[in-house]
């Protein structure tokens, strides 16, 4: 599926015209779309992996911890010397994920049937 | 039921049927492999037709496969037309159930919903901060997360700073989050006639929305979403669709007679 971006460099605008991936397609359609009564069964297995709640409890001290372990972590001379526009490039989503966002990536980790990842964007 | 007219497997008449979605009958457009490796078609009454295709008579043990291809399934049929989205794992037992249960049970309702989505679209945008920008950014900025981080350079892991350290970098991410959240949520709601705006997924996630808008107004809404990951470095921008109104749809309770 095709994936534009438009514009400069200087933008960061990811832009599919329709669902490209797993994880855009659960975020899209799992949840969501008419329910129609008790006439339907929904009788669908196996979908339980995929659905789990990666919410983040901000206001926690594990989060808390985690948010100062990543600050100093932090190389700021790196990240100035780098300027946005490495990290803008950083390759591929994976390498350019902290560990705040580990919870999010865990459930598309495990694809049973097919890759879903996302083409990363390219210049 | 007379007025049916399937172009679904016609061997198929008793089996189950996954449903995708109801669109006009007429303008409708069905085609491929569907959920259960299966071939799409559409079953017609009256003014309306439901995309379907033939299911096994046992539980739907669905794969993360059919998951896009009901996404696949629902964006071909509209790029046609409009299109109603059923929720993932509708499945109802022939094609007469299709019909009595759904197409003419709430003929009326699915035809005024069809009329109201005529010529709209959803769009799903979801906005994150770069981690590494956006902690340099509070790092720099604010002062009580630069001294307590300079503090644990040489601090033990069990000093309780940390949690301090980490309970700053939370409040400085919230409030620059709700800041940039308005402001995005405030520039693209111009062009949207509806909006579902969710709960954060995670920490760094500044917004996740889906707009209703006018296919008139898509491009307009594109613009503005270019024009905000222009001027806000630290956040990444994806934007999804045109789409069926996913987010948008639902249908008055309704007691089975």
């Amino acid at each position: 599926m095709a994936i534009a971006t438009h514009g400069t460099a200087s933008n960061y605008l990811q832009r599919a015209p329709s669902p490209s991936g797993l994880a855009d397609v659960i975020d899209l359609i799992l949840d969501k779309g008419l329910v129609i009564d008790a006439y339907v069964r929904i009788a669908v297995i196996g979908i339980e992996l995929i659905t789990i709640d990666a919410r983040i409890v901000i206001a926690s001290v594990d989060t808390y911890l985690r948010f100062a372990e990543a600050v100093n972590r932090l190389d700021l001379t790196q990240t100035e010397a780098a300027g946005l526009a490495e990290l803008r490039d950083g390759g591929s989503d994976n390498k350019s994920k902290g560990m705040l966002e580990g919870a999010k990536k865990a459930f598309s980790s495990d694809n049973d049937d097919e890759p879903s990842s996302k083409p990363s964007k390219k210049d | 039921m007379s007025a049916t007219k399937t172009a679904a497997d016609p061997r198929n008449r008793a089996g189950n049927l996954y449903v995708y979605g109801v669109t006009w009958a007429g303008r409708g457009s069905a085609r491929g492999q569907g959920v259960g490796d299966t071939r799409v078609g559409l079953l017609e009454h009256g003014e309306l037709a439901a995309i379907v295709s033939p299911v096994g008579r046992g539980p739907l043990r669905a794969k993360r496969r059919d998951l896009l291809r009901h996404s696949d399934v629902l964006q071909h049929a509209f790029a046609h037309a409009p299109v109603l989205p059923l929720r993932f794992g509708t499945v109802l037992g022939s094609d007469d159930a299709v019909v009595d249960d759904l197409l003419a049970a709430r003929h009326e309702e699915l035809v005024s919903l069809l009329q109201r989505f005529e010529r709209t679209s959803e769009l799903r945008l979801r906005a994150n901060f770069v981690e590494r920008a956006v902690l340099a950014e509070i790092v720099q900025e604010d002062k009580q997360v630069a001294r307590l981080r300079e503090a644990m350079r040489t601090a033990s892991d069990a000093d309780p700073r940390r949690i301090q350290l980490g309970e700053a970098v939370a409040g400085a991410l919230n409030a620059m989050r709700a800041a940039a959240a308005d402001e995005i949520v405030a520039s693209l709601a111009q062009h949207a006639i509806d909006m579902r705006i969710e709960e954060p997924h995670d920490a760094l996630e500044v917004v996740r929305a889906s707009f209703l808008v006018e296919n008139r107004k898509v491009r307009g809404l594109e613009r503005a979403a270019e024009a905000l990951a222009a001027r806000h470095q630290r956040i990444t921008f994806d934007l999804v669709g045109p789409m069926p109104p996913h987010s948008f749809v639902s249908l008055t309770p309704q007691q089975r007679g």
